[in-house]
């Protein structure tokens, strides 16, 4: 239409009538997004923080659960156990991938590793659930136990772990594996002595935030760990376990006020592990930024 | 009495007889490069590459940036094979031995061909740990006492060792940018290389940081053979034995440093080092 370039500076009265409006309309919009969104969730935290606290007291951490009242102490134990026992299966193994797909990324098996863990990625937690459910309560015969269960939450918690573990391994700078390489060091020695020690805090990171993924599910370990009143005997198999997400699913259905407030409670302690395993991680990766040179 | 340096002390005339055995020039070929040709893929960048490095000599490499000086001097000590796609016709002689003879040993090579970085690269571990990184990857001096040792000899030959010796459990990189490209060259030095390579070292640096290395250069000559790719004319001038001119990929003109610069036998030569184009 006109030959002349707008300047550059233009002033913001300059802006045509169009693009004011259409600026308008897209703040307008992101700030409702992020209102609602702001809404939602800190209604959620308040109310699951103002009726878990009334329903906190210290029984609950030194009872087992009775029908549906009584204590919780099973749960908790419950929820730890099955989280350490898949990160137990899950960091070995996802490391693993993760330091083959960062050094050996253009080796054959590589893509279909990354595949794997995209793909596992999107799979929906009950599926795993029933998968395990399937392969090693039904066919194997474990029956709901703390091994069916971590299984589970470990194949939940592989694909992220290996992940976040390539990707720590990779921002490891490739000065300082030259560096190593120009003074004699072979594979073995820039991984272990070079990139591993120095992603260790962002590897460690990643298995956070899968602990902390592994204590929120409730899907896979439904088909999987079952539930249990009463405190662990240590059998891996065979013997169902009780745990937090269990509480909060199953005890908010019940008509009664007990019930319910067991499932405030097992809510506010989740989303407090949550909360600390969350810290934990920002300052791992605190630490990791301060390790790393120019990174 | 303290014998010395007073001038009485000194002798009043250098006993010099009047044909001084001059002493042997160290003529040695340490490294010794055939028709070299370097491709990143199917992108030539090193066409016909003949020279010689002397033992004990500086050996500098000057030339317009993107010219093949790094690309040569990685050739060096094979860290060019780390770069997917890069591929080395020719022969490239160490010692006699072409380091490029089929099984032969890149890990011993890279013991014997040590390299400094353009941008100083210590690990983010203490001073002491750096140091002994080429120990513990080439599992050397493994009895208790020895990596101390080593540890101080590699810190004093790189000049580091006042300002080191009481923070050698400290993080390297809390040490200045001059002290950390000192510090890669004590790793360096560790594992007792024969040939040290070294990558435009001071480019980074402020001048008397610049100067320390200079220095530290020249005394390193007397233990060691260097190859120095650098920018700065001057020093080349001020540190090297023999100059090498690449252009485009060619070694223009190998002379020694004085005769390059004050009486270049090509054009190119002379049209670089005034500063006419590049
Ligand atoms: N890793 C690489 N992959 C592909 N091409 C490369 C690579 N490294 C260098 N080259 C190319 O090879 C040529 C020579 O580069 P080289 O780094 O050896 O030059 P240089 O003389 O050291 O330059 P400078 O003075 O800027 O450091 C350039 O054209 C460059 O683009
Ligand atoms: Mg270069």
């Amino acid at each position: 239409m006109t030959a002349s370039a707008p300047p550059l500076n233009r002033k913001p009265q300059g802006l045509s009538l169009r693009r004011r409006l259409t600026d308008l309309l897209g703040w307008t919009a992101c700030t409702v997004a992020f209102l609602v969104l702001a809404a939602a969730m800190t209604s959620i935290l308040v109310g699951v923080a103002r009726r878990g606290m009334g329903a906190m007291h210290w029984g609950l951490l030194t009872e087992i659960t009775q029908g549906t009242g009584g204590g919780l102490l099973n749960a908790i134990e419950g929820t730890l156990v099955l989280a350490f026992g898949g990160l137990l299966l899950a960091v070995p193994l996802g490391v693993a991938c993760g330091i083959y797909l960062a050094e050996f990324g253009q080796g054959k098996g590589a893509p279909t590793v990354r595949f794997l863990a995209d793909v596992m990625v999107g799979l929906p937690s009950i599926v795993v659930g029933y998968f395990v459910y399937i392969l090693a309560v039904e066919d194997l015969g474990w029956n709901f136990s703390v091994a069916a269960g971590s299984i589970a939450l470990a194949i939940i918690s592989l694909p992220y772990i290996c992940r976040s573990s390539e990707l720590a391994i990779r921002q490891v700078p490739q000065d300082l594996r030259n560096a190593a390489r120009a003074l004699g060091a072979g594979d073995n020695r820039v991984i272990f002595s070079i990139a591993l020690p120095l992603a260790l805090p962002a590897i460690f990171t990643g298995i956070l935030l899968a602990l902390a993924i592994s204590v929120g599910e409730t899907a896979p370990l439904l088909y999987t760990a079952g539930w249990s009143n009463y405190l662990w005997t240590g059998h891996l198999v065979r013997e169902p376990i009780g745990y937090l997400t269990y509480a909060i699913w199953a005890f908010i259905t019940e008509p009664f006020t007990e019930a319910h407030a067991l499932a405030y409670a097992a809510a506010l302690l989740v989303t407090l592990f949550v909360l600390i395993i969350s810290v934990a991680s920002r300052l791992a990766l605190a630490a990791s930024r301060r390790r790393l040179p120019h990174a | 009495m303290t014998p010395g340096n007073t001038i009485l002390n000194r002798p009043l005339a250098a006993p010099k007889p009047a044909a001084a055995p001059a002493p042997a020039p160290a003529t040695r070929v340490v490294i010794e490069a055939r028709n070299v040709d370097f491709f990143y893929h199917a992108h030539q960048v090193l066409f016909g590459v003949s020279l010689e490095v002397r033992q004990n000599e500086i050996l500098a490499l000057i030339g317009p940036s993107g010219c093949g000086k790094s690309t040569f001097l990685r050739s060096l000590n094979r860290m060019n094979d780390l770069i997917a796609g890069a591929r080395l016709r020719g022969s490239l002689r160490i010692d006699g031995e072409d380091i490029y003879a089929p099984g032969s040993d890149v890990i011993a090579l890279r013991r014997r061909v040590g390299m400094v970085f353009q941008r100083s690269n210590p690990f983010p571990f203490s001073i002491e740990e750096n140091v002994t990184f080429g120990l513990r990857a080439n599992r050397l001096a493994r009895r208790p006492g020895e990596r101390v040792a080593v540890v101080e000899r590699s810190l004093r030959a790189a000049g580091l060792w006042e300002e080191g010796k009481d923070r050698l459990k400290k993080p390297a990189l809390a040490l200045s940018g001059g002290q950390q490209q000192r510090l890669c060259i004590a790793r360096a030095l560790a594992i007792e290389p024969e040939i040290l390579l070294m990558d435009e070292p001071a480019s980074a640096l402020d001048p008397i940081a610049t100067a320390r290395i200079e220095e530290l250069a020249l005394e390193l000559k007397q233990r060691y053979t260097l190859v120095i790719v650098t920018h700065n004319l001057q020093q080349a001038a001020r540190i090297s034995d023999r100059t090498s001119f690449f252009l485009m990929g060619r070694v223009i003109e190998t002379a020694p440093t004085q005769q390059m610069f004050t009486h270049p036998a090509v054009q190119e030569t002379e049209d670089y080092i005034t500063g006419r184009f590049g």
